[in-house]
């Protein structure tokens, strides 16, 4: 490999390092850049369907209080669409979740809500039978008068108490869900934001490295060239002089490898070629 | 000395490692392409590039001095640390520059100690760049250099003879060439036969193949925040013990014995005290466990007690409990073992058994000489007799790496942790053991320590690892010219 070659060659080595440092630099900044992206899309969407989530939560636990205090089922189709409603939006917002078994349980909580609705909702429709069936009782025999004609408080309390009961505890929770689905896409930080989460400077660490290799690089290859290149001219020239001017023989100290070694000989056999002239 | 060619020859180390980050880069490729795969793949590109620059430019030689040969070897260490640090760093997480030159400098050394919390968090690239370059460190990136790398000649043995432990050498009668070859064929083959008996205990294969990376290098790295706790089986402990045993024992007679030569394991006096040492110690340490009721049964004390000496004593630092609440005196015995470790020519750090015998065969025959002012006895190991050079030279290694824990746990202590914490601290990481006692327990980490600290510790684990003499003539200027 002649002098030429090697130096072109150490010059490609720092373009190539030059062009992989961008290149990496490059890679890794758009990884960044759409991570962030990620992070922002799924915060943005957590908080459209989390909103979502509330509207529905809220129509639909209005339209139970309702039911519990009216007595009165023009509320139930409210109550069972408003259930519908969270159901759908728990549905898209699980296809978009960077954390779906978060939302499975969400679905689980919408599902036990729907259930103890409907379990209210066939409390109070068999109590009303039942005071229905007791009216009618009472109306074929108005003289039977041991037999209340309607239901009484403390019957439908203990039926209807211990579903409020357990339908508050389910809502309490799923609120709470929905409050903490609105910050569960800066939790599910994706790796590569993750580990950004301690240093910002770690984005630009690739470029660092890079920099420091080619700042060692370089500094090589001023060493070589100076070894290879710079240094046997210097000495050359010098020994040249020495024999030109004071007949010192041509014996240049240096490190003499490729054309710095033939440009050598070479002197060596034109100074023997003069000498025998 | 001739600065090219030295840098010919860290290059070529560079170029080795380079090709080490290329099947780890592979390996998060082949890992659903994880969040290290880039970091590891710029790494590699780098540091071949870095690697190559001087072979660019330098022709190769065929003579290289002492002097040139012993550069190479620090300075191939120095830049192969360097290096390791840059998958660790590009990829982030806990890895701030401390840190990554804290687990790069104790990964290569073997040390096994770590700063790392939560070690399964890492993706799968990275942890196996931590366990394959505590494999290279195990023999030594000069020394794997040596048998990859072609094209070196004769130049092969000056280099060898400087990496080598010089306790080490005694039991290798052979040439140069075939003494790489040696370690190189006991490694690999230690290193396959551990994979497949922990594959066949229950371990996938990507566990057993980095547990008995691990072993080999008797480094302690673990993929698992609870070390081998984690996998909670007799079966995988006891071939792990065996592993450790082996990895501890002199390459060069493990050689000999799988090939019938006469300075085999069964002849070897150091060998007899290497596992009379760890029955004893072991013993002892499970006597002591189960007469103060700390387990319940014998069994267990024995089981945990053997487990835990053998894997410090070999320098490798696993652990299957929290050996911090033990009684006192297993703790001592531990500590005792952390600092003697296992043989010489093995991947072990430490004083060294074969150091420590010499020393105790000192000992005798200096008070026999006081006996009998005239006479003549000499310190023979193996029926060797050993010359005043090596006696002195193992004197003067063993007050020096005395020394070296003292300023270790003084340097500790002056950082605010306690004796024990400072002391065995500083056994561990020149020893090159890995877990210590107090806050640097099995089941803790360096995490807390500052990192000045990390830093002094790290240069602790170097000389450990370059056995002293080694690094320190790096910083006698004197010897420089």
């Amino acid at each position: 490999m002649g002098l030429k070659r090697r130096i072109t060659l150490g010059f490609m080595g720092i373009v190539a390092i030059l062009l992989i440092a961008g290149m990496v630099s490059f890679i890794e900044l758009s990884m960044l850049g759409r991570e962030t992206d990620k992070i922002f899309d799924s915060t943005r969407r957590n908080s459209d369907y989390a909103s979502e989530m509330l509207k529905s939560l809220s129509s639909q636990n209005n339209a139970f209080i309702k039911m519990l205090a009216f007595d009165d089922n023009s509320y139930d189709t409210i109550c069972y669409n408003s259930i519908d409603r969270l159901e759908e939006v728990l549905t898209s917002a699980r296809r978009h979740s960077l954390q779906p078994e978060f939302i499975d349980s969400m679905v689980m909580n919408a599902r036990q809500i729907r259930t103890l609705c409907s379990n209210f909702a066939d409390a109070r429709d068999s109590l009303n039978r039942l005071a229905e069936a007791r009216r009618l009782v009472q109306l074929a025999d108005s003289t039977h008068t041991t037999t209340p004609a309607t239901v009484s408080v403390r019957d439908q309390r203990s039926t209807t108490i211990p579903i409020y009961n357990d339908y508050r505890v389910v809502y309490n929770n799923t609120m709470e869900m929905v409050s903490g689905y609105l910050t569960l896409s800066q939790d599910a930080l994706a790796p590569d934001a993750q580990q950004l989460h301690h240093n910002a400077y770690r984005a630009v660490t690739p470029v660092m490295i890079s920099l420091l290799v080619m700042i060692v690089v370089v500094l090589m290859l001023y060493y070589f060239t100076m070894i290879i290149c710079v240094n046997p001219i210097i000495s050359i020239n010098k020994s040249l002089i020495n024999f030109l001017n004071f007949k010192i023989p041509f014996a240049p100290k240096c490190y003499k490898r490729d054309e710095a070694e033939q440009l050598c000989e070479n002197i060596s056999a034109l100074i023997k070629g003069s000498k025998k002239q | 000395m001739r600065l090219n060619v030295v840098l010919r020859y860290i290059g070529m180390v560079m170029l080795f490692m380079a090709a080490a980050m290329l099947a780890t880069t592979i390996v998060a490729y082949v890992s659903s392409r994880d969040s290290s795969f880039y970091a590891l793949l710029l790494s590699t590109l780098l540091t071949a590039l870095l690697g190559s620059f001087p072979l660019i430019f330098t022709h190769a030689e065929s003579y290289i001095s002492n002097k040139e040969s012993y550069v190479i070897v620090l300075g191939g260490w120095l830049m192969a640390c360097v290096v390791t640090t840059f998958p660790y760093l590009m990829w982030g997480g806990e890895f701030s520059f401390i840190n990554a030159w804290f687990e790069s400098v104790s990964g290569l050394t073997t040390t096994g100690a770590s700063i790392l919390s939560d070690i399964e968090f890492l993706p799968r690239g990275l942890l196996f760049w931590r366990m394959i370059s505590t494999w290279i460190g195990g023999i030594g990136v000069i020394m794997f250099a040596l048998v990859i790398l072609p094209s070196m000649g004769r130049n092969k043995m000056t280099l060898s003879n400087v990496e080598l432990s010089s306790v080490a050498k005694d039991n290798y009668h052979y040439r140069s060439q075939t003494v790489v070859q040696i370690i190189l064929v006991v490694y690999f083959g230690l290193t396959s036969l551990i994979t497949l008996m922990l594959k066949m205990a229950g371990m996938n294969w990507y566990d057993a193949l980095t547990h008995a990376m691990s072993v080999a290098s008797t480094s302690g790295f673990s993929t698992k925040n609870a070390s081998i706790a984690h996998f909670d089986s007799a079966a995988i402990e006891s071939i792990l013990i065996f592993g450790m045993i082996a990895a501890g024992t002199h390459f060069g007679m493990i050689y000999a014995t799988l090939t019938g030569k006469r300075n085999n394991i069964f002849r070897s006096e150091v060998m007899r005290v290497y596992i009379v040492m760890i029955v004893v110690c072991s013993a002892a340490m499970a006597a002591n466990l189960y007469l103060s009721g700390y387990y319940p049964d014998l069994i267990t004390s024995i089981r945990h007690a053997t487990f835990q000496f053998t894997s410090l004593f070999t320098t490798t630092g696993f652990a299957t409990v929290d050996s911090n609440p033990w009684p006192p005196l297993t703790i001592v015995v531990l500590i005792f073992g952390s600092i003697v470790c296992a043989c010489a020519g093995s991947t072990t750090g430490g004083i060294k058994i074969n150091r420590a015998l010499i020393a105790a065969k000192m000992f005798k025959q200096r008070v026999q000489q006081q006996q009998h002012p005239n006479a003549i006895f000499r310190v023979k190991v193996d029926g060797v007799s050993q010359d005043n050079e090596t006696l002195q030279t193992v004197a003067i290694f063993i007050v020096f790496y005395l020394f070296l824990i003292l300023l270790g746990t003084v340097v500790s202590t002056l950082f605010g942790f306690d004796v024990t914490t400072s002391f065995t601290a500083a056994v561990a990481c020149l020893g090159n053991v890995g877990p210590g006692f107090g806050d640097v327990g099995s089941m803790d980490n360096y995490a807390t320590m500052p990192s000045a600290l990390k830093g002094f510790l790290s240069l602790l684990m170097l000389l450990g690892r370059l056995e002293i003499f080694g690094l320190i003539q790096l910083f006698l200027i004197k010897w420089w010219r």
